[in-house]
């Protein structure tokens, strides 16, 4: 394993968990442990001290009673010790109060034990045949006693089985630590699996997506859990990114084709062109007229996309529709009447007030009339109408022509969309995506239905000062 | 006429060069901004057409610098971005028009045409002349070999516009700009519907027509 892959597994945020988990186990039950093997090991001396302390208040009362006609309680002690000790079960040692030791069955540097609470546990050292007997213990507790003479007794009791079951705790105790440091590690590890399951999940769906297959979604894992939640919310923006691809994708089709038609026609003529001996002005005109048509449907795309970028409120103002529709019937009056197409205006006389771009609404509602007038038939109608009330401001137009099938209507807003048998009319195809686009911008409703010509209406708030 | 381009990309400066120089132009070209300006400041030229992007010194600074000193030269600026904020924001800097890349040759010279009228322009006359049509720009009234001609609105702003440029070609952008206070264009014949109404109106029972159609480039009235 590489220098770098043990990083990276060391910074992964699965081990972490599993080892912060696992610590934060082991420590709770550690301390259960270790407490209670010391409330164990504490009740077991406590016992002994308890029986210790009878036994030496037993011998010690019997000196009080007859307390006053023996030198000291050294002396006293060590003549009736010294008749016992040959046969005594318990272990005794006696120093004088100058610290010379008068008798004593165990070794006090022979500890087996040093408990933790200060007292000692000592290896019996009685005469051999007491050992020979085999009641005798091997080990004993010792606790010590000063005596009023300034002397001191040590006594103890038998402690083997006591010693035997402490030592036992003390291998339980390093036992349980191992055992609760493997079942923490354990639960750490499956508490952290699940983590880990969950983001690998993820993670192999997003590199693989990364890697081309933008098709895939998470599955969720049905626990709905908060890996599920942000399963649905990564494949959420997977569909959005899709859908935003395959806008760009029909985009960038459509501009292939629409585009190479016209520049193929292009290339054809100034090959013609080359052909001629002598200059051809009108041809050359021609060629210019084409190339404008090409560079006005490129305008017109990148008018739409910085429009659906929504990056130029800056020129937005409070404004009346009104005025915008003079300025729209200024220029198309007369291309109306020009086309043998009646306009019929139905306009409130009422004040249309808007907060927007004016230009690009007088840009939308010219497109609007443009495109009635281009498919109403000589000889057809064109109604624009104009109203508001205190909520909104709606303006519609609607033709006599033979409006878009319901099938199609979805797909009017689409760039470079013309229906099939209009596809011999001039035009960009972007009319409509533009009229969209400045809907969208100004958080506009579009509406279209065929009435039967095609009647579209847009509906925006109205402007409140 | 003496111009000034201040252009950086070398083949745009040499199209323009060319151009305004066929056109009978004497012309000084240009790439840096801090040297443009140095040179506009000496105030020989009489037409700037100054692009927007520029090195060290962008054409908006040059343009507010020179009309901070006080300079009324011409300006037309041109731009790649020709959306109607950067036009708008060209305008209000103090640039007398705007057009935006990629535009024709035709375009520009009647542009730059139409600056340098604008400023050479005599004290305002009240009646715009043009062979026996006269238009009368207090009462909006035109007439032509003693008839009066019946405009709308539209027409007359129209014909004025023709007429304030007589013998100069106008072109459709500019006729949409300034007639119809445009900022786009709709891709439709407004322009021609327009024209073709008033010379109905202005040539139609005329043996000497006014208003020409050129071909490619735009229209021209002036006296027969």
């Amino acid at each position: 394993m590489s220098f770098a892959r043990l990083e990276r597994v060391w910074r992964s945020s699965t081990l972490r968990l599993t080892l912060l988990t696992t610590a934060l186990i082991w420590f709770t039950c550690a301390t259960l442990v270790l407490v209670l093997h010391h409330l164990l090991v504490e009740a077991l001396v406590e016992y002994a001290e308890q029986d210790i302390d009878a036994l030496v208040d037993e011998r010690l009362a019997t000196w009080n009673q007859i307390r006053g006609w023996e030198p000291s309680v050294s002396d006293w002690l060590y003549r009736k010790l010294s008749a016992e000790i040959a046969v005594l079960n318990d272990c005794v040692a006696l120093r004088y109060a100058d610290g010379e030791r008068a008798l004593g069955n165990f070794n006090e540097d022979d500890v087996a034990l040093w408990m933790s609470s200060g007292h000692q546990v000592v290896k019996f050292g009685g005469g051999a045949w007491q050992r020979e007997r085999g009641d005798n213990p091997e080990v004993c507790l010792v606790k010590d006693y000063p005596l009023a003479d300034g002397g001191r007794l040590s006594y103890g009791i038998g402690f083997d089985s006591e010693l035997a079951n402490i030592l036992r705790l003390r291998q339980l105790r390093y036992w349980g630590l191992l055992i609760v440091g493997i079942v923490a590690l354990s639960i750490g590890w499956v508490v952290s699996y699940r983590a880990y399951k969950g983001i690998q999940r993820i993670n192999r769906v997003c590199d693989q997506v990364a890697s081309g297959n933008l098709a895939l979604r998470i599955a969720p894992s049905g626990r709905d859990d908060d890996f599920d939640h942000l399963s649905l919310a990564i494949n959420h923006m997977l569909d959005q990114i899709a859908q935003l691809m395959l806008g760009v994708k029909q985009v960038s089709d459509a501009i292939a084709h629409d585009l190479k038609t016209p520049l193929a026609r292009l290339r054809g003529r100034l090959e013609l062109l080359l052909e001629q001996p002598e200059r051809d002005d009108a041809s050359i005109h021609a060629v210019i007229a084409e190339t404008d048509r090409i560079l006005a449907a490129f305008n017109a795309l990148l008018r739409i996309s910085q429009l659906e970028q929504g990056s130029q409120r800056q020129a937005f103002k409070a404004f009346d529709m009104r005025d915008v529709v003079d300025r729209a019937l200024d220029l198309y009056a007369l291309v109306l009447e020009d086309r043998a197409v009646a306009l019929v205006l139905e306009l409130t006389g009422e004040a249309c007030p808007v907060y927007g771009d004016p230009e690009l609404w007088l840009q939308a509602l010219c497109n609007l009339i443009d495109n009635a007038a281009k498919y109403t038939p000589g000889g057809g109608r064109v109604t624009l109408r104009l109203g508001c009330d205190d909520e909104q401001v709606r303006f519609s137009i609607e033709d006599s022509g033979p409006g878009i099938p319901p099938a199609e209507q979805h797909k009017v807003f689409e760039r470079f969309y013309r229906m099939e048998r209009h596809r011999s009319l001039t035009g960009t195809g972007l009319g409509l995506s533009l009229v969209s686009a400045v809907c969208k911008l100004h958080h506009a409703e579009i509406a279209l239905e065929n009435r039967p010509g095609l009647w579209v209406e847009v509906r925006l708030r109205r402007h409140h000062a | 006429m003496q111009i000034l381009v201040i252009e950086d990309d070398s083949e745009m400066r040499d199209y323009l060069i060319t151009g305004l120089s066929q056109a009978g132009h004497e012309v000084v070209g240009c790439a840096d901004g801090g040297e443009g300006l140095a040179l506009a400041l000496e105030g020989r030229f009489e037409v700037l057409v100054l692009d927007r992007m520029l090195p060290t010194l962008d054409g908006l600074a040059i343009l507010r610098e020179l009309r901070s000193q006080g300079h009324t030269v011409p300006v037309l600026m041109l731009s790649a971005l020709g959306d109607v904020d950067h036009r708008v924001e060209g305008l209000r800097d103090g640039a007398d028009d705007y057009l935006a890349k990629p535009f024709s040759l035709v375009e520009l010279k009647a542009r730059v045409d139409a600056l340098a009228r604008r400023q050479a322009r005599p004290v305002e006359t009240l009646v715009l002349q043009v062979g026996d049509l006269s238009l009368d720009l207090i009462s909006h009234r035109a007439r032509r070999a003693e008839q009066d001609i019946e405009l709308w609105p539209v027409e007359y702003r129209l014909l004025e516009y023709l007429m304030r440029n007589a013998g100069q070609v106008v072109t459709r952008g500019m006729l949409l700009e300034n007639v119809w206070n445009l900022s786009f264009d709709p891709q439709t014949n407004v322009v021609e519907v327009h024209m073709s109404r008033l010379r109905g109106k202005v040539d139609k029972e005329f043996e000497n027509k006014l208003i020409h159609t050129v071909r490619g480039e735009g229209y021209v009235i002036r006296a027969p």
